[in-house]
């Protein structure tokens, strides 16, 4: 049934250029307001402060930025992996800008602008978890791993691990609410999320992998079939890298390692 | 010497040792000190730390039972299992030291739980802690468990407690009873919550905390290596008259304890002591490094204090032993020695000195050397105050006499080294000078007569022409010769001659004045010389011939010789009658020399001889 009213969806994207219909870039100037899906729990990239209700990030400037770069107000949509593409394709929002890893599952739905993040895969744990001191020890009977849904790491450690059990969750925080509790004894996270996470939980500790685990190339997520909308957005990210605004960033979140080249 | 060498040295090992061993003691007595108010501050910080951490646990039960205050109305209400499982997860989201709550039935059954897994489970809740009583709602506190949840956990026993590296949670019942039917919620406690607290203030190289249920079962420790499950002794504390105190163990730990003040629950925290002395340690390596150079720089000192006195000592004994040996050397001196000073002053005097003079020691020491001198002596000591040569000054006797001493001099310098003044020593000399006198005398005097020699004259002649010529005047030389003398001689013997000539020169020197010489020529010829006569050469001679008249009848007198009683000649008294030749011969200095003078004497006398006896006869150029 969703299937179906996908194909129909989609069929109804497709058929617009024929009708010479209007380019989101020209309905984002026409209404002056450039609605961006974020994730809220994304540390570093697009954060709210449970405390302030502020929101931060990487991509919560870039995203400023794209807005000035139109000449437009932007407002930002709660959204999250799991949600991604179905706020795409309903329309709540125009971009999702919070560097969403680039995977082929995703790039058969949604079109990526050049990458502007890469980042390897990160577990956190407890500094009270006796069990788990290095990597190796993750992937053992009885260890419970926690994964965000919809992120990049879910096919990955689904595909990766053989003997620890993994736990997809969908709630707010939930990855760290587990492993403080107990019920977990690591979480999956990226570079920008463990490292500003880690910032300020002192329970916390972060085990890398050995070597290169998984490097996902992160971009900005749009939907197909828009060719003005893409070379403007194209446009945006590669005027960012060049005149330095995304590596100022970067330097201000602590992401420099991470930099796309 | 040596046994003062040995007191210096046990004197200086007695004061050294004292001062180390006080200062030792003090410092000893000041790390004591030190090291007991660390162990204070340690069992302070243990305290304190243990106040904070029952406060979050206290709290965080306190929370729990806030929590089954809100479920257990709405399990009563009758609500289903997926309402009250989906409370349970919304509230374990904010409470992270929960890791599952489950809704127990009157059986004991797991009815509902945030974790599917436990549903169906029944729990043997009867030795939890404190016991039940009644429909009392009381957080009850059960043995730790071994696993994740109860699902796959196993309630630990004194037997089989939780290994060390295992997960591990302790479950809370709350139980609400209403119209006889009883609810109970069993929530599980996450010790990892409040272990990562605790580590974060107390790291595990610092000390350990462990939560205790009041029957000594442990239920969560910081320490790696501890077994939740196995039991404390809790007796010593004696928990029903103090909640909360410290204590220093034997095994050297500083413990505090402190009771949950709402649950049957104590927390012990352990401060290691090498922890809570550290700063101790590095103030005591400090204090005693600083001590321990002081002490041997004080030691390097105090040897090398005790062999300069040493050699001092030995310095001091050798030259006391030289000044005992100049003071004898001084004072057995045969010969009478002063010392005065740069001033003048004087210093010392020897033993010798005093006897020579009668000057006692006290009476001059001190006293001013002019006190010794006459007005000529006093004199040439200011004459010679700035001279280092040596003098000769007369020193005055204690009974007004005098004595030659021969003074030499040192020179006093001041800090520059220019001179100031001088050192005397003054050494009697009157033997010496006397020595010199009586030389002087028999080189110039005929010692038969004691009148002066034929070397003695012409020194006389000499100096009375040269006044002669001075002033004009006139001199006479008077040659005499003894007419009879050879008689007496050859008839009563030499000592009877003898005898004659003293009494001639006796007579001679009766006849003329002061300023005139009588001198014995040789043999029985003498010689007077008058000095100072007229300027004119006739009333010069009238006076020369005067006094050579005078004297030819004052020798002319008949002469009574008594010999010494043991005279080998036997004659005791002899009398007998002689008379004299003489020859008188002017000069005014300019017309002759003395040899002139005294061959024109002769030259007289030979005359008067030949005319004579007993004539008088002037030299007369003419017939020269």
């Amino acid at each position: 049934m969703r299937r179906c009213a996908l194909i129909v969806m989609l069929a109804g994207v497709l058929a617009m250029p024929a009708q010479a219909a209007p380019s989101r870039l020209e309905q984002v100037q026409a209404g002056a307001l450039l609605r961006v899906c974020i994730w809220p729990d994304y540390y570093g990239i697009t954060y709210r402060n449970p405390k302030t209700q502020e929101l931060s990030g990487i991509d919560i400037e870039m995203a400023i930025e794209l807005g000035k770069d139109l000449g437009v107000e932007v407002e930002f949509v709660d959204s999250s992996f799991a949600r991604l593409i179905d706020d795409l394709v309903a329309d709540r929002c125009d971009i999702a800008m919070f560097a969403i890893g680039i995977t082929p599952s995703r790039a058969e739905k949604l079109r990526f602008t050049r990458p502007h993040l890469a980042s390897d895969i990160y577990a956190i744990s407890s500094k009270t978890n006796r069990r788990i001191r290095d990597w190796n020890d993750i992937d053992k009977p009885g260890t419970v791993v926690v994964v965000a849904k919809g992120t990049v790491h879910e096919p990955v450690m689904k595909e990766k691990l053989k003997a620890a059990q993994l736990l997809v969750l969908d709630t707010p925080f939930a990855r760290e609410q587990e492993v403080e509790s107990g019920r977990a004894d690591v979480f999956i996270a990226d570079y920008p999320y463990s490292r500003r996470f880690l910032a300020n939980a002192d329970w916390a500790r972060l085990i890398s992998p050995p070597s290169t685990y998984h490097i996902t190339p992160y971009a900005y997520a749009m939907l197909p079939g828009d060719d003005v909308w893409y070379a403007r957005i194209e446009r945006f990210v590669a005027d960012v890298k060049r005149d330095g605004r995304l590596r100022e960033a970067a330097r201000r979140y602590q992401l420099e390692p991470i930099l796309s080249p | 010497m040596k046994r003062a060498t040995r007191q210096l040295r046990q004197a200086v090992l007695a004061a050294l040792l004292l001062f180390i061993g006080s200062m030792l003691a003090v410092t000893g007595y000041t790390l004591w000190r030190l090291r007991a108010d660390a162990i204070v501050s340690g069992l302070e910080i243990a305290a304190m730390q243990a106040q904070g951490f029952e406060d979050v646990l206290t709290q965080s039960l306190h929370v729990s039972e806030l929590v089954a205050a809100n479920v257990l109305p709405l399990a009563m209400r009758g609500a289903d299992r997926r309402e009250i499982e989906t409370t349970f997860v919304t509230t374990l989201r904010r409470a992270p030291f929960l890791r599952s709550m489950s809704l127990l039935d009157d059986r004991q059954h797991i009815v509902a739980s945030s974790n599917p897994a436990n549903v169906g489970l029944t729990m043997a809740t009867q030795s939890y802690l404190p016991p039940a009583s009644g429909a009392q709602e009381t957080l009850r506190i059960g043995q730790p468990w071994s696993g994740r949840d109860l699902a796959d956990g196993w309630a630990s026993t004194l037997q089989t407690p939780i290994a060390s590296d295992a997960q591990s949670f302790i479950p809370l019942t709350l139980t609400l009873t209403v119209d006889g039917q009883s609810v109970t919620l069993l929530v599980t406690l996450n010790p990892d919550y409040f272990i990562s607290r605790i580590t974060q203030k107390l790291d595990a190289a610092e000390g350990s905390v462990e939560i205790l249920r009041y029957d000594g079962t442990l239920l969560m420790s910081t320490d790696p290596n501890a077994q939740p499950g196995t039991v404390r002794e809790v007796q010593r504390l004696h928990l029903a008259e103090v909640e909360s105190g410290e204590f220093a163990d034997d095994s050297g730990t500083l413990t505090a304890f402190r009771a949950s003040h709402l649950y049957p629950l104590v927390l012990l925290t352990h401060v290691d002591l090498d922890y809570a002395l550290r700063h101790w340690r590095t103030e005591a390596k400090a204090l005693l490094s600083v001590v321990l150079t002081v002490l041997l720089a004080i030691c390097l000192l105090s040897i090398a204090f005790y062999r300069r006195q040493l050699q001092l000592s030995e310095q001091r004994a050798e030259s006391l032993r030289l000044q005992r040996i100049n003071a004898t050397v001084f004072e057995s001196s045969t010969v009478a020695i002063l010392v005065a000073d740069d001033q003048a002053k004087i210093v010392s005097i020897n033993a010798e000195f005093s006897r020579v003079t009668g000057h006692r020691t006290e009476d001059l020491v001190g006293h001013p050397l002019f006190e010794l001198l006459d007005a000529e002596g006093a004199a040439t000591f200011a004459e010679k105050a700035g001279d280092a040569a040596p003098f000769e000054l007369q020193l005055r006797c204690r009974d007004g006499t005098l004595i030659w001493t021969e003074i030499n001099s040192t020179p006093a310098r001041d800090a520059r080294g220019a001179i100031t003044g001088y050192h005397r020593i003054c050494r009697n000399v009157t033997e010496r000078k006397r020595i010199e006198e009586q030389v002087h005398r028999l080189a110039f005097h005929d010692s038969l007569t004691q009148l002066p020699n034929r070397r003695l004259l012409n020194d006389r002649l000499t100096q009375t022409l040269a006044a002669c010529r001075r002033n004009g005047s006139h001199g006479a030389l008077l040659f005499l010769d003894l007419d009879n003398f050879k008689s007496l001689n050859d008839t009563h013997g030499h000592g009877m001659g003898d005898l004659l000539l003293i009494e001639v020169a006796h007579r001679l020197g009766a006849c003329v004045r002061e300023m005139d010489t009588v001198a014995r020529f040789g043999g029985d010829e003498f010689v007077v010389m008058l000095s100072a006569l007229h300027q004119g050469l006739a009333e010069s001679i009238a006076q020369a011939g005067l006094i050579a008249e005078k004297i030819r009848l004052a020798l002319a007198e008949p002469y009574r010789l008594t010999a010494a009683p043991d005279a080998a000649d036997g004659a005791a008294s002899v009398e007998h009658q002689c008379s004299a030749s003489i020859g008188v011969a002017l000069f005014n200095g300019h017309e002759a020399s003395h040899e002139d003078i005294l061959r024109w004497a002769d030259a007289a006398m030979y005359r008067a001889k030949e005319a004579g006896p007993n004539l008088i006869r002037f030299h007369d150029p003419a017939a020269e």
